[in-house]
């Protein structure tokens, strides 16, 4: 499959249908038009390009942020399918998403978890699209992307037209477009506005200022040309949506053009999530804990960019003691299957000091202050481990701490885990530090030494 | 030759219902006649005769409209052997048959006859021992756990605690009161303050003694060792003042495995459940007094957590 030979005819039909709908108006396909122009290989396109150079020259230009969302939607509403998963046994519709022709070959993108379902139980569940028209096809799945959240399917026939990739840079501001099929109510566009890519995250996600809606996952963005800028995927609140950029999505298709072949696409996914993870752990650990003071103690503040930190103090006088607290965490989940999420990475400091207990109850207190957050990214208990925890009591820069560290492992993805570390300061009798770790579909090697790198750089100043 | 002694109705504390044979004979039914008259409508106004024969004793049976079994098996003959220790059943009537050669249980000592002998005499010693508990529970649990410093959480848990001794000494009261038509209640009271305050005491030196060995497993063996050890002496001390059991101890051991298994199955209910996805360790520290073995070093602890963990996991 070829990127650029995928563009040319669809964007001389997108080009023509919007000068067409623009009164003769238009030119602002200007750069589909020069995309077209750089497949001289194919006589007919080359023939089409020619028509279009004519009318773009002769025609009154409009600038590209003109378009409307109308002409958008006109043009590529063929091109825009509801991607069903039906249940096999019923023969009815099990899950829906979106999703949208990328390439000559019939290649149709969306999200890993429109089609997640498929994927796992694939004896169970088959693919289908819809058109606007109420047409229906089969669909093959061909590869998957399930850390940024794409999948790529196949309709099996060519088709002249598809959604171009977008390969210039998109700017702040930008009005864009995304369409999908909210809530099986009919083919949508949103107009929205791209504002960036998200700063404090683990994985690149665009930040769209539109709202997306249940069934629209997989649907494309697109900007003013109608090249796909991201694919939706997901959203946060009032016209807080996240596309997964273009880069992943043209990647994909790069990495998988050729290859039409049966695959263990879980095997694939526990690959992907190790790798990763891997990369994503293994920043942090190159990362040099640069500790900052809070209260007595000398902990690591952020570690990487990525994280997302927070603070505050507990001192309600009816508490009788006083607490700092600190915590930094990533704000991604990675979606493998409805029961398993993963991705999380968070650390979190508390400082608790009284001059009003006395050692025995200041003892009671921190016990109830020492415990493990509860692993929630995993809702059916036949996936993982039992829980195996170890505690001890450990010296750390010249204090004595008692640690408790607990790992469970996936059944279906060997070599991930879920983590988590506690660990509670107890050489003093009014004051103490918590600190809390955890990591969920992290190595196990890369959880230990990541809670070695934290705790290991903790220390006391008084 | 012996006489034979027949009785019914057996329960301790009470005068048992006796008739002796007179002359190598005696008669049983619900006619006035009888040597031993049995007010029981299933029993024939003729029903039994007990005839010496020889070098034994012969039971006739006369009447069949319902069945008799001696030792829980039907007679089916109109006459059948019996001997010393031996149990008829005819209607809903049960008889014992003695000989008077017949061994008697080895006479007990009597458990607690003084502490049996305050019933009745003043309620002020259980209640002082009641509030002393009581006391002693508050302050305890005041100054070793509340972190709020609000002595009212406590005092209503106190108060609660009161009621429920109160509660169990009631039921056993009334248990001695049916079984050995003496109630005790202000002995079981005692008896139940001064468990409970062990019990108090107990479970802080449980607390305290897991911190040398910061284990769940210990805190666990611990606590649970100690809540049996006083429920077993708590439903003994109840069974000896209620009840006239010889072997107090088994019964107390018993009904404390069966409570604690309850009570172990109820606290643990849905345990599993929530072990899926919460970690449940112990959440035992090791305050500076009780730090007595040397702690680990950070490269050993994870090499330990990788053994323990990891690689069982693996292997599984």
């Amino acid at each position: 499959m070829k990127q650029q030979a995928l563009t040319s005819a669809a964007h001389l039909a997108f080009y023509l249908k919007n000068y067409a709908s623009a009164g003769g108006r238009s030119n602002q396909w200007a750069s589909p038009i020069m995309h077209v122009i750089a497949m001289p290989t194919y006589p007919l396109r080359a023939l089409f390009c020619g028509l279009a150079i004519m009318l773009a020259l002769c025609c009154p230009t409009v600038a590209a942020e003109d378009a409307t969302a109308k002409e958008i939607y006109e043009a590529t509403q063929n091109l825009v399918f509801q991607i069903r998963v039906i249940d096999v046994a019923s023969g009815d519709k099990y899950s829906i998403g979106s999703g949208f022709l990328v390439s000559d070959d019939g290649y149709l993108a969306t999200n890993f978890h429109v089609v997640a379902s498929f994927v796992y139980e694939p004896h169970k569940y088959r693919l289908e699209y819809e058109l606007k028209d109420g047409g229906t096809g089969a669909l093959s799945l061909l590869a998957t992307d399930v850390v940024n959240d794409l999948a790529l399917l196949v309709t099996g026939k060519s088709t002249p037209e598809f959604l171009p990739l977008a390969t210039t840079p998109i700017s702040k501001g930008d009005r864009i477009y995304s369409m999908g099929n909210p809530r099986d109510l009919g083919m949508t566009i949103i107009e929205g506005t791209y504002n960036g890519l998200v700063e404090e995250s683990r994985l690149q996600k665009i930040l769209f200022s539109g709202s997306l809606n249940p069934g629209m996952s997989g649907g494309p963005a697109l900007n003013a040309r109608g090249e796909v800028v991201g694919v939706n995927v997901s959203k946060a609140g009032e016209q807080i949506s996240f596309l997964v950029p273009v880069s992943h999505l043209a990647k994909l298709i790069k990495d998988n053009a050729s290859i039409l072949v049966t695959r263990d696409h879980r095997s694939e996914i526990t690959a992907a999530l190790l790798a990763e993870q891997e990369m994503f752990f293994r920043a942090v650990l190159d990362s040099t804990p640069t500790t900052k003071p809070m209260g007595s103690i000398q902990v690591p503040g952020k570690l990487l960019e990525s994280l997302n930190c927070w603070g505050h103090t507990v001192d309600e006088e009816y508490n009788h003691f006083q607490a700092i607290h600190q915590h930094c965490k990533s704000e991604d989940q990675i979606y493998v299957s409805d029961s398993v999420y993963v991705g999380d990475f968070y650390y979190d400091y508390e400082l608790i000091s009284t001059d009003e207990l006395n050692r025995f109850q200041f003892y009671h207190l921190m016990e109830s202050f020492f415990d493990h957050g509860a692993f929630s990214n995993i809702s059916d208990k036949d996936l993982v481990t039992d829980i195996q925890c170890y505690s001890d009591v450990v010296r750390v820069n010249e204090a004595n701490w008692k640690i408790s560290t607990c790992l469970r492992g996936y059944r279906e993805h060997e070599g991930l885990y879920d983590a988590s570390m506690a660990m509670v300061s107890i050489d003093f009798n009014d004051i103490a530090a918590v600190i809390k770790m955890g990591a969920t579909g992290v190595s196990a090697k890369n959880a230990l030494a990541v809670f070695k790198h934290i705790s290991g750089a903790v220390s006391w100043t008084r | 030759m012996d006489s034979l002694v027949v009785q019914t109705g057996g329960r301790s504390g009470r005068i048992a219902e006796l008739a002796r044979s007179r002359e190598g004979r005696l008669s049983v039914g619900r006619g006035y006649g009888n040597d031993l008259v049995l007010t029981d409508h299933h029993v024939a106004p003729e029903q039994l005769i007990f005839c010496h024969e020889g070098e034994q004793w012969l039971m006739h049976v006369l009447d069949r409209a319902n069945p008799v079994l001696l030792n829980n098996k039907r007679v089916r003959n109109d006459q059948v052997a019996v001997s010393s220790g031996d149990k008829v059943t005819v209607g809903r009537t049960r008889l014992s048959l003695y000989s008077d050669a017949h061994p008697v249980e080895k006479t007990r000592k009597l458990v607690l006859s003084n502490w049996l002998a305050m019933e009745g005499t003043s309620f002020v010693l259980p209640v002082i021992v009641l509030l002393g508990f009581c006391a002693l529970d508050l302050v305890l649990s005041y100054f070793e756990g509340s972190t709020r410093l609000e002595w009212e959480e406590y005092a209503y848990g106190v108060l609660l605690s009161g009621v429920i001794i109160v509660g169990w000494a009631g039921i056993w009261a009334i248990t001695g009161s049916i079984v050995r038509q003496q109630q005790h209640f202000g002995l079981q009271l005692i008896v139940a303050s001064i468990i409970s305050l062990s019990a108090t005491l107990l479970s802080f030196v449980a607390a305290y003694l897991a911190y040398p060995f910061h284990s769940t497993t210990v805190t666990e063996i611990f606590e649970w060792g100690f809540l049996f050890v006083i429920l077993v002496a708590l439903f003994q001390l109840n069974l000896l003042i209620a009840t006239n059991i010889r072997n107090t101890l088994a019964v107390a051991f018993a009904l404390t495995a069966l409570v604690s298994g309850i009570a172990f199955s109820f606290l643990h209910f849905g345990e599993e459940e929530d072990a899926f996805y919460l970690p449940l360790t112990s959440s035992t520290l090791v305050p500076p007094a009780f730090q007595l073995s040397r702690a680990s070093t950070l490269d050993d602890y994870f090499s330990r957590v990788a053994r323990e963990i990891i690689d069982s996991n693996e292997q599984n």
